[in-house]
Parts: structure tokens; C-alpha cells; sequence
């Protein structure tokens, strides 16, 4: 979280100077330019948006992850992982086959 | 925490203490233990009943959801309670008796909530009481039995106050570190197990209703995913162990 943060100020701070540079003092920017500017500002902030999101997505992967398996009773994780088993038994038999 | 703070919360779990709340703890486990053995002899099938009443009270619920969002939040509100019972009933622990030691903050929750529940139960038994020791002194039929009940109850739902009272006293005191450490867990099970829990996230994303272990395994893509979804199965065994003393299945 602390990391995202960090990332989103940098870039969003490096696109409003930009822009505040370019379009500040009294100094009206051509069209293009504050155009540009504007977009690169707005990525700034989607971009940190994003990572923050992500962050935050990986949380309730884990909120859903961790309930489902505390969910299951004793028997359901034995069977569980006897199927895990046999799951890693088949993949390693396909890439024998394929070596073959 | 400021230290008068700490000293409030120290003098409530005293005054708790003083009132029998640790005694009437052990009363209230022994009854959670015996209600499990009760249950699960009486109605072993109990979890498919009350997935049937989770999906009842979910389509009443979407038939006045006017938003897209609010219907995957019913949807999910359903899910996880689904989850919920089924981790009592399988591990026989009520979620208002017990932390959760990889989300201690949950509990707070459940203790005001069950708080509420016991003093409207008061409520109830301050307005009965009066009405049905009337009832005996004037001779009315069953009235001594009902104001025996009704003052019975009373001193449950005072001692279930003063146990919740206890516990939030004591929950108080470390909640600072209990949210410390419940985000060092998450961001260790984030570490360890992320992509083992977007699969079991993307399939239960899919469907209203919990998806099978079968349904769940079809959504395995790599090794890495694999390799965690043992490594999560294999912790939770072992936690279980760990909190039963007993011996693994």
C-alpha cells in the first residue's frame, strides 16, 4: 500500500508541475500543449489509481481465498489435497509423455 | 492508547470479572459444545438447510436491489455467509464465542452485535417480569412459571451483557496490536497464496451460489498455483491440529 502510494505522487506530482508549468505565470500554452499535458496528468493519476487497485484487489482475492478453505471440513482438505495430488501426478505424466 | 483509556477498559473487565464473567465463560462453552453434539446428531445435514434459507433471504433481497452493484453485494453478503456456517459448524465454533486468530478485528463485530441481542432480551424481561409476578400474586393460572422463566432469562441476558462487556474490555486493550497483526497475516497470505486465492476469487466470481472443490480445481493454470493451493491446505490442516491438540484426519 505504502509503495503504491509513493509510485501515485510521484507521477501524478511529475504531471500537475507539468501542467502548472506549462500553463502557469500568466503564460496561456498553446492548445496542443495543454493538451498534452492534461493527458499526461490524468495517466499520472490513473496509472497510481491503478496500482492501488491492484493492491486493494489483492486483498479480497485473499478475504475470498481464506474463507473458502476454512469453509471446508477436515475430510474436504483431505480429499482436497489427494486431488491436488493427483492433479500434479497427471501434469508431471503429460510433460514425461512429451519429453518422450 | 491513552492510558486513562486503558485504565477504563481495565476497571470494566475488573468490575465484568467481579459480576462472574470468566466463570459464566466456561458455562457458555460447555453449552456451545454440547449445542454442537446436539446438532450435528440431530440435524447433520443442517448446512444444506441453511444454504436453502441463505438463498431465500438473497432472492428476496435482489427482487428490491435496484443497482447492479447492490446485487453483488447480496450476492457476496450470501456467499460468505454460507462460508461463515459452514466454518462453525465444521470447526464447532460459534463466531461470536471466538477469535479468529488470522482476523482478530472480526470479533468486535460479533460481540456488540450479541450485546444487542441480549439487551433487547433484558428489555423483554423488564417489561414481562413485573406483568407476571402480578399475575401470580393475583392467583392467575401459569403466571408463577412464566415469572420463574422470565426471571431466569433475566439473569442469563445480564451475565451474556457482562461476558460481551468482558470481552470487548479485553478486545479494546489490544486492538492496536491485533490490527497490527492482522495486517502482517494478510500481507504474508497475499505473499504465499495470492494466486492460489484469484482462482478460488475468479470462480466463485462466476457463479451465485459456492462453487465445488472440482470447480475450483478446473480453474488451476500453472504450477505456481497448484504449489500454493497445497501450501494453503496444508497450513489450514495444521492450524486445525494445532487448535484441536488432536490428531490429523
Amino acid at each position: 500500500m505504502s509503495s503504491s502510494l509513493i509510485i501515485t505522487g510521484v507521477v501524478a506530482g511529475a504531471g500537475v508541475t507539468a501542467y502548472t508549468t506549462g500553463c502557469g505565470k500568466g503564460f496561456q500554452a498553446d492548445r496542443a500543449t495543454s493538451l498534452a499535458i492534461t493527458t499526461t496528468s490524468t495517466v499520472a493519476m490513473g496509472l497510481g489509481g491503478t496500482l492501488m487497485n491492484h493492491h486493494t484487489m489483492d486483498e479480497i482475492h485473499q478475504k475470498y481465498g481464506s474463507a473458502y478453505i476454512e469453509s471446508m471440513s477436515d475430510e474436504e482438505l483431505v480429499e482436497a489435497l489427494e486431488s491436488l495430488n493427483l492433479l500434479a501426478a497427471s501434469s508431471d505424466e503429460e510433460k514425461t509423455s512429451k519429453l518422450v | 492508547m491513552k492510558k486513562e483509556e486503558r485504565q477504563k477498559w481495565k476497571q470494566q473487565i475488573k468490575l465484568c470479572e467481579k459480576f462472574g464473567a470468566k466463570r459464566f465463560q466456561k458455562v457458555v462453552f460447555g453449552v456451545e459444545k454440547a449445542k454442537f453434539k446436539v446438532l450435528k446428531t440431530i440435524a447433520p445435514n443442517f448446512i444444506e438447510y441453511y444454504d436453502k434459507y441463505c438463498d431465500w433471504k438473497k432472492k428476496k433481497a435482489l427482487k428490491r436491489a435496484k443497482t447492479q452493484e447492490e446485487k453483488d453485494m447480496i450476492i457476496q453478503r450470501a456467499q460468505f455467509e454460507k462460508m461463515a456456517m459452514r466454518k462453525e459448524f465444521h470447526q464447532e465454533k460459534n463466531r461470536n464465542y471466538h477469535m479468529d486468530s488470522k482476523k482478530p478485528t472480526e470479533i468486535y463485530q460479533y460481540l456488540e452485535w450479541n450485546k444487542g441481542v441480549h439487551k433487547k432480551g433484558m428489555i423483554k424481561n423488564a417489561i414481562l417480569l413485573p406483568i407476571f409476578i402480578g399475575g401470580s400474586i393475583m392467583g392467575v393460572p401459569g403466571a408463577l412459571p412464566l415469572a420463574i422463566f422470565e426471571l431466569l432469562s433475566a439473569g442469563i441476558n445480564f451475565e451474556c451483557i457482562n461476558i460481551q462487556n468482558y470481552n470487548i474490555g479485553r478486545y479494546k486493550i489490544m486492538e492496536e496490536t491485533m490490527k497490527k497483526r492482522e495486517a502482517r497475516t494478510v500481507k504474508k497470505d497475499i505473499e504465499e497464496f495470492g494466486q492460489a486465492s484469484e482462482v478460488i476469487y475468479s470462480t466463485m466470481k462466476k457463479k451465485e451460489d459456492l462453487p465445488s472443490w472440482d470447480e475450483i480445481l478446473q480453474g488451476i493454470r500453472n504450477p505456481e498455483q497448484l504449489k500454493q493451493f497445497r501450501e494453503m491446505l496444508l497450513r489450514e490442516q495444521s492450524n486445525r491440529v494445532a487448535e484441536k491438540g488432536g490428531v490429523r484426519i
